[in-house]
Formats: structure tokens, sequence, C-alpha cells
């Protein structure tokens, strides 16, 4: 616990939506990839939707759980980091029937990847918010210290 | 809580000691907390200087991070010299007292 706690703290949030930006990238930049990976029977699989996933920083530590039961309070916590980057299987793929497309099957249809691109835009205003109100959170816990500075002057 | 109250009824021996401390040792103590938290200034803005010339070569693919240790380094100096201005300060009020 330092003067800068809150300052890392709204840094680990800048750092896991930037991660969570990157991923919302990816996907858009995929939306027609149809040779991602590879399956068991030697056949081209297109690309999976990608999703983050966040958890507190460090609730699990021992001494977080040494200092909360020592005293009896809540820590106001360490942030947030991306505990994994998961995989979209719940959606199946697109099927679009495109003949001439060379990763078209015997009936002519292409495998698309399950990205939807109306999802991902609202992922990404989401996500450029939510870092948007990490950096305001920032720019208050500045000025509170400095604010700080300024007594008895 | 029962260590506090205990302190509050018999003069600790702290007091006593500080008492006893010379005129010199007194300027060396200060002396050697203010060369601390000078050093402690100067890590912070070297921290920040690294970060940046790493930024600058491509080494650094957080911006924000680079940003935030700037801030700080802004931050801790500011303390610095607020410090400075007001142990200034006391000098200048006990120079000026009359004799």
């Amino acid at each position: 616990m330092s003067i800068f706690h809150a300052m890392n703290t709204s840094g680990s949030g800048l750092t896991a939506q930037r991660l969570r930006m990157d991923t919302i990238s990816s996907n858009i930049a995929n939306v027609d990839t149809t040779r991602a990976t590879v399956n068991a029977d030697g056949e081209y699989e297109p690309y999976r939707r990608k999703m983050t996933v966040f958890s507190p920083k460090d609730t699990n530590s021992f001494s977080s759980i040494l200092q909360k039961n020592i005293h009896n309070t809540q820590t106001s916590g360490n942030g947030v980091k991306v505990s994994r980057i998961i995989e979209d299987e719940t959606e199946p793929f697109k099927q679009v029937y495109n003949p001439n497309h060379p990763d078209a099957n015997a009936d002519g249809y292409v495998e698309m990847p399950n990205v939807d691109p109306l999802k991902e835009m609202v992922d990404m205003m989401s996500a450029t918010r939510s870092y948007e109100a990490n950096v305001t959170s920032l720019n208050a816990s500045k000025t509170m210290l400095m604010k700080a500075l300024e007594i008895g002057k | 809580m029962n260590i506090y109250s205990l302190e509050n009824i018999q003069p600790t021996s702290a007091q006593t000691i500080q008492k006893k401390q010379t005129v010199g040792e007194a300027q060396q103590a200060f002396a050697q907390s203010l060369q601390g938290a000078i050093e402690n200034i100067n890590n912070a803005q070297q921290v920040s200087d690294q970060k940046t010339e790493a930024l600058a070569k491509g080494e650094i693919d957080d911006l924000h991070d680079v940003m935030i240790t700037a801030q700080k380094a802004s931050i801790v100096l500011q303390t610095g010299v607020e410090v400075q201005k007001k142990a200034v300060d006391a000098y200048n009020e006990i120079m000026r007292m009359q004799v």
C-alpha cells in the first residue's frame, strides 16, 4: 500500500482494457479467415472468436488473506487482470454458400468464422469507454495528491 | 490499544534518548534523511527516463505505463519541492528571530 496504490490499480485496468482491445482487433481482422487451425481429420477450420475473462488481481494470495484477517476488514484490492483468453464455442460457424471458394465443402458451403462485426463494434466501444474511465480515475487520483500538497499554503 | 494508553502514562525511553542527542548528531540525522529523500526523487526520475527511452526504442508496448511512471515522478518531485520550501521557510523564520 503506497500513495500510488490508486494509480497502480487504474494502470492495471488500462492494461486489461488494452488487451481486450487487442483481442477485439484480432476478431475484426479475422472476420473472413477460413484457415485458422487444422482439425483432427486434417481439414481446415475457420477462426474462432476470442474473448477475454477478467478477474481481480491477487485476491487469493497469502498476504492479502492474512491482512484481511488481521485487520478484520476488506482490502481495497489490487486492480484487475486478464485471467484467460477463451474461444467462443457457443456460437456455431456461419455457413455461406460459395462453391468457388477453395475451402467449400461438397455441397458448396464454406464455414466462416463465428465473428459478428456488430458485436465486436459494441465490445470495442465498451473497451474504449472503460479505458477512458480508468484514465479519468487516474487523473482524479493525481489531482487529489496535488491538492494534498497545497495543504498549509 | 493497551500499548498506547501505557505510553501516555509513563514517559517513554525514546524521548529521553532524543534529548541526549547532540547538535552534530541531529544535523547528521537530518542530512541523512534529506539525502535519502533526494535519492528517492532521483530514482523516480531515472525510472521515468528509462521507460521513456525504452518507449522511444520501441521496447515497450504499454504507452499508459510510461505516462503513469512520468506522472508518479512528477508527483514525487513536487512533494520534494514542497518539503524543501517548508524547510527553507523554517530556517528563514529562525533567522529572523530577535536576539
